[in-house]
């Protein structure tokens, strides 16, 4: 794994510690991953109290299901999977949370009025847009391009085929053209730079 | 490669299309470029502290549960057995007379069980015993069979103690003699109306009104899926509130120790405890350190 201290045991070696009962490895292998693992769950269920819910569910998930994994894939990828199920199985259990949108932008419900900081409002926009996608379309989207991971590591995440994936993000991107175009507009006619995003560490997370 | 045709081969409808196609991915593109460019967002550490806090107690919940595990007691051992080496199967379907085989084996199982456990309850009612107008079911649910403790480890997949082992319960350690009691709490329903921002103070008031009473008045007998789910989240501890309530408008079981208090959903069993948060009570006299909220 890159990025590794020379010494510092891998994610494969963590979770085999874990596994034989070491109760420190677990912690270990959270705290180097939690805030890519955090961004997913926050960017799906789109909410800061479900996301931290949806990533508490998935830890306890995967502490428990350790002993079952077969390192088919690397241990980031497993815990990705947890994550993204734990994600959607929250929004199974609280529906509502999704927006059904026609696709113009005229009918967008109007985001929520904000402090008047640009990026704060902007997250809300970006909030807004994703959550006019049903679930499955948000999560590849998320996972290809605001985290960037390959398509192959998300089909395997996700457990459907790279054509799938490809197909849900395309489906996904075409979905928020309009909308993402009209927020782009209205931030430059601002004079604001459009991707600004920066959490709201207030309302404990962002996007 | 169209510009290379002789004009009549041009379908204007071709042109168009292609245009189209050209600008809805040229759009495509930019949604890509603009989601990209958004940074992650970092992990608040409330959240953080809250689910490191989740993952040390279900650490040291595992290390108390394998201590049970291996107590020896009268040369047998307890609970859950040693870890074997896992024997790891070829992918794909197995053969379907394996599957067969198996299906048939345990369907042996089960109508042994059965056969058993009706004989033991026809025995019970010709010696006249306190079940002797009981059902089926009800023999099924005696407690020397099913009780709660002995449930939760069975639904954990420990053998279920005091069945097939019989150990004088002076014999074994607390936790697991008290297998063969009744639950040894009750469960309140008054309503109560937790919210995420107040639960360890209201927990605590609770606490305090109880006054180290086992039962409210009104309180109503645990049902055997929340007698294993409550053991299993306090680590076969009897709880000193177990409280059917909502916790920020969802339907909840708020469970509590002197020290520590689970929000859990109301399906929690044993198997899937459905932990919704878990919060510190350490240092009732005010000194509280939030493990488990968000909201700090």
């Amino acid at each position: 794994m890159p990025g590794l201290a020379p010494g510092e045991p891998s994610d494969d070696e963590l979770l085999r510690r874990h596994a034989a009962g070491d109760a420190n490895a677990f912690g270990l292998l959270f705290t180097r991953h939690k805030d890519r693992l955090w961004a997913v769950a926050l960017r799906i269920v789109c909410d800061p109290d479900d996301a931290a819910d949806a990533l508490q569910d998935a830890m306890i998930s995967a502490f428990r299901r350790a002993d079952a994994f077969r390192g088919d894939s690397a241990v980031t990828t497993w815990l990705h999977r947890i994550v993204v199920n734990a994600s959607l199985d929250l929004l199974r259990r609280r529906p509502g949370r999704s927006v059904n949108w026609s696709g113009d932008p005229e009918d967008l419900p109007l985001p929520v009025q904000g402090t008047g900081d640009a990026s704060s409002d902007t997250r809300l926009d970006v909030d807004t847009a994703l959550r006019m996608l049903p679930p499955p379309q948000r999560a590849a989207l998320i996972l290809v391009d605001m985290l960037g991971y390959p398509v192959s590591e998300v089909a395997v995440i996700l457990g459907v085929s790279e054509g799938t994936v490809k197909s849900r993000c395309a489906r996904s991107r075409a979905k928020l053209v309009p909308y993402l175009s009209h927020l782009r507009t209205n931030l430059s006619s601002q004079g604001n730079q459009p991707v600004s995003d920066s959490v709201s560490f207030e309302q404990g997370g962002g996007a | 490669m169209s510009g290379q045709w002789p004009p009549d081969w041009e379908n204007p409808d071709d042109v168009d299309a292609e245009a189209g196609q050209a600008t809805a991915e040229a759009d495509a593109r930019q949604v890509t470029a603009f989601l990209a460019a958004l940074p992650d967002p970092v992990m608040p550490e409330a959240v953080e502290a809250r689910i490191s806090a989740v993952i040390a107690a279900a650490a040291a919940d595992r290390a108390e549960a394998d201590e049970i595990s291996g107590a020896r007691i009268g040369g047998r051992t307890l609970g859950r057995p040693p870890r074997r080496a896992k024997v790891r199967r070829p992918r794909g379907r197995q053969p379907k007379d394996r599957q067969r085989r198996r299906f048939g084996l345990q369907a042996i199982t089960a109508v042994a069980a059965c056969l058993v456990i009706a004989g033991f309850g026809f025995l019970l009612t010709r010696l006249g015993g306190s079940s002797a107008t009981s059902s089926g079911a009800d023999i099924a649910g005696a407690p020397a069979a099913s009780s709660p403790h002995s449930q939760a480890h069975a639904a954990n997949g420990q053998p279920a103690l005091g069945r097939t082992t019989p150990v004088p319960a002076e014999a074994l350690p607390s936790a697991i003699a008290s297998a063969s009691a009744p639950a040894g709490f009750t469960v309140t329903a008054r309503g109560d109306v937790y919210q995420k921002s107040t639960l360890v103070s209201q927990v605590r008031q609770r606490l305090g009104e109880q006054g180290g009473a086992q039962s409210f008045s009104g309180s109503v007998a645990p049902s055997s899926a929340l007698v294993g789910c409550v053991l299993h989240v306090t680590g076969d501890t009897d709880p000193s509130l177990v409280d059917e309530a909502t916790y920020a408008g969802r339907p909840v079981y708020v469970i509590a120790v002197s020290s520590r208090a689970w929000v859990v959903g109301r399906g929690c069993t044993a198997t899937d405890p459905q932990l919704i948060t878990t919060v510190s009570l350490a240092g009732l006299r005010g000194n509280l350190s939030v493990l488990g909220s968000v909201e700090g």
